[in-house]
């Protein structure tokens, strides 16, 4: 799988795109884990929308951001209109953890 | 109900496999003529089975996971996925929402959660010290062509 990490200011997007599983989160954690040690983030955005594929792994991997994100300071919003994934992230309450945005139109007033 | 076809895979307990162990399955359900949506939900459920036979059942050592599938006529599926890892203890408790052994390697505790959620059974049958077997169940749409 790959990351794309872009910047605006003090907000970090992170763009997954393939396949996201038990096998792929292991050095996905540890690539995102590097890159929030290193910035001052206020927003943290991860896009799922290049997923092909997640699995448990994905809210594993998420809720892990989203504690570093807290030790930081900084917020956690997760952009995704896939409907599997949704109802995985709300079956693990994720929702009390960070934000769900699942239009474009809501990304957009966030990210230009 | 009668079978109409049937198939073992096994495999080492490698990560690399888990993939692997999806897509098979997805191109063998395939002659059911499964829904896009009906496709994901079993192609999640097999990576979350066999993931727990690599993560939990091995836990790092090497051994064999058998994924069996038998297709009915009735547009049913059944899916079985057994190690012979170190086996569950209390087979309630794993099963609970968020509850996972393996916390501080960011697992959220999911995986039997999303099993139920997508599939229409689940059925775990384990032993310490000899392994799991986990079987699912999911009726296909037999409206849809
Ligand atoms: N094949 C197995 N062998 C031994 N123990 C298992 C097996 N499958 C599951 N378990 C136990 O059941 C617990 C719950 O499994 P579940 O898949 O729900 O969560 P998880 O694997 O810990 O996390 P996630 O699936 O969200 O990554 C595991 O933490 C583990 O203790
Ligand atoms: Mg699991």
């Amino acid at each position: 799988m790959e990351i794309r990490f872009s910047e605006q200011e003090r907000v970090l997007m992170i763009a997954l795109f393939g396949e996201l599983d038990h096998h792929n989160s292991i050095t996905a954690r540890e690539r995102i884990d590097l890159k929030l040690s290193t910035g001052s983030y206020k927003k943290i955005i991860y896009s799922l929308s290049g997923l092909s594929f997640m699995d448990s792994s994905g809210i594993g991997l998420i809720a892990n951001g989203c504690k570093t994100a807290a030790a930081i300071g900084a917020v956690v919003l997760v952009y995704t209109q896939n409907e599997k994934y949704l109802k995985m992230f709300q079956l693990a309450k994720l929702n009390e953890l960070c934000r769900m945005i699942e239009t474009e139109k809501e990304l957009n007033t966030l990210w230009k | 109900m009668e079978i109409t076809n049937e198939m073992r895979l096994m495999f080492l307990s490698k990560s690399e496999n888990e993939s692997f162990a999806r897509v098979t399955a997805a191109a063998f359900i395939s002659q059911l003529d499964p829904t896009v949506s009906e496709l994901v939900e079993i192609k999640t459920a097999v990576s979350e089975a066999v993931s727990n036979a690599i993560i939990h059942g091995y836990d790092g050592t090497v051994g064999i996971v058998t994924l069996e599938m038998r297709l009915f006529d009735t547009k049913i599926v059944e899916i079985s996925v057994t190690d012979s890892g170190k086996g569950i203890a209390d087979i309630e408790k794993a099963k609970e929402p968020l509850f996972t052994t393996k916390e501080n390697e960011e697992r959220a505790g999911m995986g039997f959660t999303v099993m139920e959620t997508f599939m229409d059974q689940l059925n775990v049958e384990s032993e310490v010290g000899k392994g799991t077997r986990i079987v699912m169940k999911k009726y296909l749409d037999a409206e849809h062509t």
